[in-house]
């Protein structure tokens, strides 16, 4: 007994031919998908909202699951390593085109980078922040050439002044801001020197004030800050000029016009008080105390 | 009755609806193609630029276009559920894609059913002395419907004249004032049974259906000029496997009649008469065919060609006389059926009587002169009116269907259903109207 119709393996070939032409209409899924598809909600949801639900599960997955993650970070810095292994990314010297010998050392001693290194182990932005700190430095630029160098751009700061602070020397910029802080006076003698504390916040003042009494410029010998609030001129011989804590300038001013028709500081004063403008004072040094006792005595025959 | 009435009535709820929302398909579904318009209803004033003047109708862009070849239809009705259901697929899908819209409701036309015109007229009291909805709705129910035979359903019911105490050619009689209110209607019925075929392989397609037009009724809306449509025209849309025929006075449909023969019956006359497949057919007739033979066609060879050939001698040729005069026969007997039809539906009192030829098949060469002489009457070859978005591609004569379904869409024709139904023909419906007003507003 046999079956009716028997079967029998059709070679492909030939049901290829038998499906020659291929029906163009869409399968009755294939339709319903396609306008499942053109529904208005539909598309975001699956471009979308499914995508990231996907993701924020992963991502769950992965940072509830201990081993996983060690595993993810372990291959994550294998990964990175070997990037940073590379031979294109190695800085090899740090070069800085600008500056003093002195700040060049500074700043050779602030980072202390063990060349050669990777420049992704480096932090560029951080770099500068120190950089900048640094009390010489005004700005600073760091940048990686392609050849394997890193190149320091900096700006100084340049010192205008010296200020003596207790028993400390420091030099300051324009601003007031510190430069440096050196040993002795006499290191920079080329500068003015101006001495108390609150000398530095009243930096712009104190030039100001150098300016406007350029014709005794020989003898300045400093700018002293009293009280944090007003300055005393101190000239040599001993002859001091105190100066009101407003209108310090218009106070010099007439000092120096006295000075300049008069010559008032040639005579034997210790002390111009100008701290009332309105009544200026002036002390006289012992010698003029002494000789005008002496005189007094010789005309009047009474001590002083 | 009554359940046509729902049905019709339904769909009308949905054709609001989907006008309302904004998208709605067209589908055309003959005997040699299914055609699918995608419309997308906008504001008028965002329509086209102000500086070009193409005359276009309607307030709706085509969005989306797709046409296949029908698969399982036969006289305009499906014979092979399972393959129209796949072409609507096929061309469904190609019109959404084309719009990047999903169509969920779907206007159709279809020319298959033997269709069967009826004059029906019914007579009133006017109740309150002025016309209102209501008496329009009572004279409308009481038409004298004849028996119109089992199984057989109303596709169209459309009230083409209201008389007033013996004012007749009034189209909307509301707050006139009068006694006696009359109405002629036109009923145009088909059989049952291709009627739901045909909704069956649409629900099963997952589209609502939301009107169903007679192709014949439609054609003429797009392919008849306004005064054309007012002062009385036929237009004879042939088609792939029957010629539908619809007769237009006063911008209405009084007369819908289908032939049973079309363009496909030519093709398989090239078939046998050649000795050829049916695509070799197909391509000779639309390259090579025409009607009218002239001396020049006893010297034009035609190559036929022929799987079988292996030598150059065994080509063939033919005279393009001999197609011809193998075409023409068909043609003549298709004309003088659509002459009979015409006859029979009285289209010789009509004050002007001029006939459309569109339809795939009109595009036959020569067929303006035969179909003149065997009619009878002027005769000119109808392309469907302009609508924006519609691609050149689908402005043919052959198109003029799904065209025209389209602007009956954006702008329907009253139809009977449309109407309040009398109170005491609602019955318990009321209830139901109610829950769906409901519906459609929540």
């Amino acid at each position: 007994m046999s079956a009716l119709i028997a079967t029998r393996n059709i070679p492909k070939s030939v049901a290829l031919v038998a499906q020659q032409r291929k029906d163009p209409a869409p399968s009755k899924m294939t339709y319903r998908l396609q306008r499942l598809w053109l529904r208005k909600y539909v598309r975001p949801i699956v471009q979308i909202w499914l995508p990231v639900l996907g993701l924020a599960l992963f991502v769950w997955m992965l940072s509830s699951n201990e081993a996983l993650r060690t595993v993810v970070q372990e291959k994550f810095n294998d990964v990175r390593a070997s990037v940073a292994a590379r031979p294109e990314l190695t800085i090899e010297s740090i070069s800085i085109p600008v500056g003093s010998v002195d700040l060049v050392r500074q700043i050779d001693g602030v980072i202390d980078l063990a060349l050669p290194v990777s420049a992704m182990n480096v932090d560029l932005e951080a770099m500068r922040q120190v950089v900048q700190n640094l009390s010489a430095v005004k700005s600073a630029t760091v940048q990686l050439s392609s050849s394997g160098q890193l190149v320091i751009t900096i700006e100084e700061r340049i010192p205008r002044m010296v200020w003596r602070n207790g028993n400390r020397i420091f030099l300051l910029d324009e601003t007031g801001i510190r430069v440096a802080e050196v040993p002795r006076r006499a290191v920079r003698i080329d500068l003015p020197l101006v001495i108390g504390g609150g000398a530095d916040v009243a930096i712009n003042e104190a030039r100001l004030l150098y300016a406007l009494a350029a014709p005794l410029e020989e003898r300045i010998r400093a700018l002293v800050r009293v009280g944090e609030r007003r300055w005393d001129l101190v000239l040599d011989g001993d002859q001091v000029i105190k100066l009101p804590e407003f209108g310090a300038q218009e106070a010099l001013r007439h000092v120096i016009a006295m000075q300049t028709s008069q010559q008032i500081m040639d005579w034997n004063l210790s002390i111009i008080d100008m701290r009332d403008p309105s009544r200026p004072l002036i002390r006289l040094n012992d010698a003029a105390l002494k000789a005008l006792s002496d005189e007094r005595y010789a005309t009047l025959g009474e001590p002083v | 009755m009554i359940d046509l009435f729902e049905t019709q009535r339904d769909m009308r709820h949905r054709r609001e609806a989907a006008v309302k929302r904004g998208t709605v398909a067209v589908l055309d579904i003959g005997s040699s193609k299914i055609a699918c318009l995608v419309l997308q209803f906008v504001p008028e004033s965002t329509l086209g630029s102000s500086d070009v003047t193409i005359p276009t109708m309607g307030s709706f862009r085509v969005t989306g276009v797709a046409t296949t070849q029908s698969r399982g239809v036969q006289f305009g009705e499906i014979v092979d559920m399972n393959e129209t259901e796949r072409a609507v697929r096929t061309v469904v899908q190609g019109a959404q894609k084309m719009a990047n819209t999903r169509v969920d409701h779907v206007i159709v036309s279809f020319a298959g059913g033997r269709p069967r015109s009826y004059g029906l007229d019914g007579v009133v009291e006017v109740e309150h002395g002025e016309v209102s909805e209501r008496d329009i709705g009572n004279v409308l129910a009481s038409c004298d419907v004849p028996p119109f035979g089992q199984g057989r359903k109303a596709l169209h019911a459309l009230p083409v004249n209201f008389t007033l105490d013996h004012k007749s050619g009034l189209k909307d009689p509301r707050g006139q004032i009068g006694v006696k209110l009359a109405v002629d209607m036109h009923m145009l019925t088909v059989s049952g049974t291709p009627v739901e075929n045909l909704l069956e392989c649409l629900r099963r397609c997952d589209l609502e259906v939301a009107g169903l037009s007679f192709s014949g009724f439609v054609s003429g809306v797009s392919a008849l000029m306004e005064d054309e449509q007012k002062l009385g025209a036929a237009v004879v849309d042939i088609g792939g496997g029957s010629t539908s025929i619809a007769v237009f006075i006063h911008n209405h449909m009084i007369y819908g009649d289908a032939v049973r023969m079309g363009g496909g019956h030519i093709t398989n006359d090239i078939c046998q008469g050649l000795r050829v497949s049916v695509e070799v057919a197909e391509r000779i007739k639309t390259l090579h065919g025409g009607l009218l033979a002239t001396s020049a066609d006893d010297r034009d060879l035609i190559e036929v060609p022929n799987p079988m050939a292996q030598w150059e001698t065994d080509r063939r040729t033919v005279t393009r006389a001999e197609l011809i005069g193998i075409m023409r026969p068909r043609v003549e007997e298709i004309l003088e059926e659509v002459r009979a039809r015409l006859d029979a539906s009285g289209f010789e009192h009509l004050p002007t009587q001029r006939i459309v030829l569109t339809g795939g098949s009109s595009q036959i060469p020569g067929l303006e002169d035969m179909a003149s002489r065997i009619l009878g009457r002027q005769t000119r070859i109808g392309k469907p009116l302009r609508v924006q978005g519609l691609p050149q591609a689908a402005t043919g004569p052959a198109f003029s269907a799904a065209v025209g379904l389209a602007l009956h869409a954006s702008q329907p024709q009253d139809e009977c259903w449309d109407f309040e139904v009398p109170l005491d023909r609602l019955g318990t419906r009321r209830i139901r109207r109610a829950m769906r007003w409901f519906k459609d507003n929540w």
